[in-house]
């Protein structure tokens, strides 16, 4: 066992991914130390799992609502230019973002306005049904900045080593 | 007390003891059980376990009994999820007052804020890991990258966030 037990092994742990898991953890209740660094990532790993993620499966989905949290959702196809209004009482805004994924090998999406562009890269989709599940949060409003476009939501593809847009949908996000 | 020091039970009064183990406990909790709610009853659980087995005089070293009482439980809770909640409520009435120090939470808008500050590879990987709850061999694979070369990525990204949020690495 070294000590301090590494940032990296510490990371590990967290991810599952140690074959003496057990030993490190034993450390960790006895070491002040080690303890203290762990703490911190404790801290910020225990919020990510507080954390929904932008984009959401099916099954996730379906664990929010089990979780009592209020869910809208609204569907929109390819080209869609549409409006999603934040009620104060709601949770998670669901946007079924639908398109062609049927031959996907793998979905990234793309979140964009004048000013931000941020890109998931291998989000989970439904290839049956056509679906990306994108799961706003009243929160997000701290990310608009006034008199900005509304953003918009592309969705691309990876077939056989290709990538290509299947989907760009404007959703107008209003909070009372 | 000096770093790996076994700490014997009649050093420390209960409350102390309490104190020093619970951000230990719910560390291994969030860890193993990917939940805030059941971390939170893990805590108070193992520590009623263990104050009642230090009352008895059963035990000699205390951070080994509390990991070891931390492994039977969380393997317990997620046998039995339901019965869990009934047995945290009857610990509750059981644990001396302010036995937890203060946990800071991080900041969600600012977690959020510092996500979206890495870069897409940093960001998908980090979330994939763990939101998805998947594996490095895994993340790889979708990803065109070796499992080695994930974990650094994700080790990088975890270093900025924790900077980002506000913790040094």
């Amino acid at each position: 066992m070294t000590c301090p037990v590494p940032f990296e092994t510490l990371v590990a742990l967290w991810a599952r991914e140690l074959d003496d898991g057990d030993a490190v953890e034993e450390h960790l209740f006895a070491c002040e130390r080690c303890a203290a660094t762990v703490a911190q990532l404790d801290r910020l790993l225990g919020g990510m799992l507080e954390l929904i993620p932008p984009v959401v499966s099916h099954a996730q989905r379906d664990h929010l609502v089990q979780r009592g949290l209020t869910l809208q959702e609204q569907t929109f196809r390819p080209g869609d230019r549409g409006e999603a209004f934040f009620a104060p009482e709601l949770d998670v805004y669901v946007f079924r973002l639908r398109a062609d994924l049927a031959t996907a090998q793998r979905v990234d999406l793309e979140i964009g306005t004048t000013s931000i562009r941020f890109e998931f890269e291998h989000v989970p989709f439904d290839a049956a049904r056509g679906e990306v599940l994108v799961a706003c949060q009243q929160h997000f409003k701290a990310f608009q900045q006034p008199n900005e476009p509304d953003p918009v939501f592309r969705v691309y593809v990876y077939e056989a080593g290709t990538r290509r847009e299947v989907g760009s949908y404007t959703i107008k996000h209003v909070w009372p | 007390m000096t770093s790996t020091q076994v700490l014997e039970p009649s050093a420390v009064d209960e409350r102390e003891l309490c104190q020093m183990f619970a951000g230990r406990i719910r560390g291994y909790g969030l860890r193993h059980l990917r939940d805030a709610a059941a971390a939170e009853d893990l805590v108070q659980h193992v520590l009623v376990a263990v104050l009642q087995a230090v009352r008895a005089g059963k035990v000699e070293n205390v951070a080994s009994y509390v990991f070891g009482t931390c492994r039977f439980a969380v393997r317990d809770m997620q046998r039995a999820e339901a019965r869990q909640r009934k047995i945290a409520e009857a610990n509750r009435a059981v644990l001396p007052e302010d036995y937890e120090p203060p946990w800071p939470q991080v900041d969600r808008v600012r977690l959020e804020m510092c996500l979206l500050g890495l870069d897409a590879r940093e960001r998908s990987i980090v979330i994939a890991t763990f939101a998805y709850d998947r594996d490095a061999d895994e993340i790889g694979r979708a990803f065109d990258l070796s499992a080695g070369n994930v974990r650094v990525i994700r080790h990088r990204a975890l270093t900025k966030l924790q900077t980002c949020v506000g913790g040094a690495a």
